[in-house]
């Protein structure tokens, strides 16, 4: 999978590669729109990470421009500034989803995971590990072949580290995906909550405590 | 306008600026950190360290998110985007959250509801107002006690009571805990103190008003009172 970022702040751009790379894709950096635009005409990407605030052509403009030649890529936005009005012009604009800064890692890999599904031709809607399978199509999860009953919270979750398999979540990460990031100073404990609670419905070998740090779903 | 007033606007786009310009820095620190702490080779014991760090990231991110809700920007933008949604499963949603909580103090916590009823909200704001209001019913609740969070269904408002049998509130420090940075008590190390001002300035967001009814070892109840748009 072939990911293009598109970010003026070059620190902020490495770092995003960086964690990328971690997770296998390929990734490649511009640091303007327009640079943006002549990439995307030349090769093929499967994602644009596209920042809105960008000088002489801002992420927006690039936007409008890809959507009026018909380029339907995926497009996630990323955007520090004015956050509710760029939020509106660049889902007006075609975006396909909208990221704000300071996002955490997990909420990025989360999207960038999501809009690949959602754009890839050859899509499946069941992911696997070991004996546990999820059809999130159905919104149905299996364990060696018999359906489980969760509550929408511990689907929710449980979806999460199934699209992210061998990556660690902190709580913090956790409780920002449940409940929106303004709600965490006190939630960490209902974090810890649900993933007992999900134990007791898949066993004890799949989702591993990583002590003082969170939690990780091993293949 | 006088000179006083374009100054004070002046210093509000300042700020306001100043509040955007700290994301970018913040994201860097924090998409760094979190590459370090996935990362398994990075040895245990700096990882859990990392976590701790991140976790202060996250605090200087609410801080800046406070403020700016209490500067009140883009209200009229924010506003546009605002959904009908049931107010009474947001409430529950925040119960469900803060449920572990109450339960290491022993706490019951009952929510009362004749009927599910809507408003129109942006949900991670209120939730953020009632996740305050049931956090800090809990906080200052001995072990044991009772909070009740109660719906009142009428024709033309909905209020929403958060009642718990804490150690209250005096009269004289009733208008100031809806101050930015006022604590009851200076000591207390949690919170940034900015909790109940937002909680107000969401409110009003949602033209909504908060109560205050509180004595001293009895108790608190605030009552969030909404306009219905029927």
């Amino acid at each position: 999978m072939r990911i293009l970022i598109v970010e003026d702040e070059i620190k902020l751009s490495n770092n995003i590669a960086d964690l990328l790379k971690t997770q296998k894709y390929e990734c490649e950096q511009v640091y303007n729109g327009e640079e943006a635009l002549d990439r995307i005409y030349e090769q093929h990407f499967d994602l644009v990470l596209l920042d809105i605030m960008m000088p002489y052509l801002n992420g927006i403009e690039v936007l409008k421009a890809l959507r009026e030649a018909n380029n339907s890529i995926g497009v996630l936005m990323l955007s520090a500034r004015n956050q509710v009005e760029d939020k509106v012009n660049g889902l007006d604009a075609g975006a396909d989803d909208y990221l704000s800064k300071p996002f955490s890692n997990t909420e990025l890999l989360a999207r960038i995971r999501s809009l690949l599904r959602r754009h890839s031709d050859t899509r499946s809607s069941v992911i696997k590990c070991r004996d546990l399978m999820m059809d999130d199509v159905k919104k149905e999860v299996k364990l060696c072949g018999e359906a489980l009953e969760l509550t929408s919270k511990q689907y929710k979750i449980l979806e999460l580290f199934m699209m992210n398999i061998n990556v660690t979540f902190t709580r913090l990460q956790l409780s920002e995906y449940l409940w929106g990031d303004e709600n965490t100073d006190r939630s960490a404990n209902a974090v810890d909550a649900h993933l007992k609670n999900i134990r007791k419905k898949i066993g004890e070998g799949y989702i591993e405590t990583i002590h003082s740090i969170g939690y990780i779903l091993r293949a | 306008m006088n000179e006083l007033d374009n100054y004070k606007k002046r210093q509000h786009r300042i700020f306001g600026e100043f509040l955007h310009e700290i994301k970018t820095p913040l994201t860097i620190i924090r998409t760094h950190l979190e590459s370090e702490i996935i990362n398994e080779t990075v040895p245990l014991e700096v990882r859990q360290k990392l976590v701790l760090d991140v976790e202060e990231v996250a605090r200087i991110n609410h801080l800046v998110n406070d403020m700016k809700i209490l500067l009140g920007e883009n209200t009229k933008m924010l506003q546009k985007t605002f959904k009908n949604e049931s107010l009474l499963s947001l409430v529950m949603d925040v119960v469900e959250s803060l449920g572990p909580l109450a339960s290491l103090k022993k706490q019951k916590i009952s929510l009362v509801s004749q009927e599910n009823c809507t408003v129109l909200m942006d949900e991670y704001k209120l939730k953020q107002l009632f996740f305050n209001l049931i956090s800090n019913a809990i906080k200052y609740s001995k072990n044991n006690s009772q909070i009740n969070v109660l719906f009142f269904i009428e024709k033309d408002f909905i209020s929403v009571e958060v009642k718990d049998e804490g150690m209250g509130i005096s009269l004289q420090n009733q208008t100031k805990v809806f101050d930015a940075f006022y604590r009851v008590d200076e000591h207390a190390q949690e919170g940034n103190g900015l909790g109940l001002a937002v909680s107000n300035a969401i409110a009003l967001m949602h033209n909504a008003k908060i109560s205050l009814k509180s004595k001293i070892g009895k108790g608190s109840r605030f009552r969030v009172k909404f306009k219905r748009d029927l």
